[in-house]
């Protein structure tokens, strides 16, 4: 398959496409690199280090200068702190909040708030909220205008 | 945006809303015959309503705990500390002239206030139409 690079100036305008005759394997997985980055990071529990696909992250939040990743049913802490994980995580990684960073593609749905704010139900059921200076980052990472 | 920057957005935006509501009376009250004369300090003192008017914005400041009660609290002493500056300021700079152009001022205020929170809330909506229908076509399957 021919590969052709373009440079853009914005990481929001950022875009691959792909002809294909279909999603093979091998384009699936370039699809997932390119959609979620390098695969993942190393979290923490009891103790023990594991390795979190970035596809599995839900949101990742910080309390008291300490990381937490979420998962569908999981807890795990991080020695990065946000800013240094939101340089790794994929393009559906999005600060919704001082403190926290979602998975785009885990969100169920958003709902407007008085005020500006939006409360995001995710696909586990957990709801988090994205603080109203963050909408515009989100729109904008979704290509809304 | 910092809280100096978001009072002097605001004062300037108030300011012009006020100078906006004068001149489309004054339009309505030139054509039902009665015409209005501004004194030389009212331009000023819209001015300096505005930048008061703006003040109360830090109740509304972003808190990092959202309490739904806590928040209708805060915005109804918005609400009410916005009103006691126009209606004070009105008093002070001499805006009314009688009772009627009073009760008249605070009917739209309080109309202008509901209408501004509810158009706001309205383009919350049409974002939250549009957020939603891109996620349908990225979100995960679980």
């Amino acid at each position: 398959m021919r590969v052709r690079f373009e440079q853009v100036d914005a990481k929001e305008k950022e875009q691959a496409l792909i002809r294909a005759v279909g999603k093979t394997a091998d384009i699936l997985s370039a699809m997932d690199l390119l959609e979620n980055g390098s695969g993942g990071i190393k979290v923490i529990r009891d103790r023990n280090t594991y390795f979190c696909k970035l596809t599995q992250i839900y949101y990742i939040e910080s309390v008291d200068k300490r990381t937490y990743i979420y998962t569908k049913g999981d807890c795990y802490e991080s020695r990065d702190r946000l800013y240094e994980l939101e340089e790794k995580l994929g393009m559906y990684y999005v600060r919704i909040s001082k403190s926290m960073i979602v998975n785009l593609r885990k969100i169920r749905n958003v709902s407007a708030e008085p005020g500006g704010r939006m409360v995001a139900v995710l696909l586990n059921g957990e709801r988090v909220i994205i603080s109203r200076s963050y909408v515009k980052d989100i729109k904008r990472r979704l290509g809304i205008q | 945006m910092n809280i100096t920057k978001k009072i002097f957005v605001q004062s300037m935006a108030i300011s012009t809303a006020i100078l906006f509501l004068n001149g489309i009376n004054a339009v309505i009250q030139h054509f039902a015959g009665n015409d209005i004369t501004l004194q030389w300090y009212h331009p000023i003192t819209i001015v300096l309503t505005g930048v008061l008017c703006a003040l109360p914005t830090v109740l509304l400041r972003e808190e990092d705990q959202w309490d739904r009660k806590a928040f209708w609290i805060r915005v109804s002493i918005h609400c009410l500390s916005l009103y006691v500056i126009v209606a004070g300021a009105g008093w002070l700079f001499g805006w009314y002239t009688d009772l009627n152009s009073f009760i008249s001022v605070s009917i739209i205020f309080f109309i202008v206030y509901a209408f501004v929170w509810l158009s706001s809330h309205w383009l919350d909506k049409q974002d939250e139409k549009k957020i939603n229908h891109v996620l349908d076509a990225i979100r995960d399957e679980e």
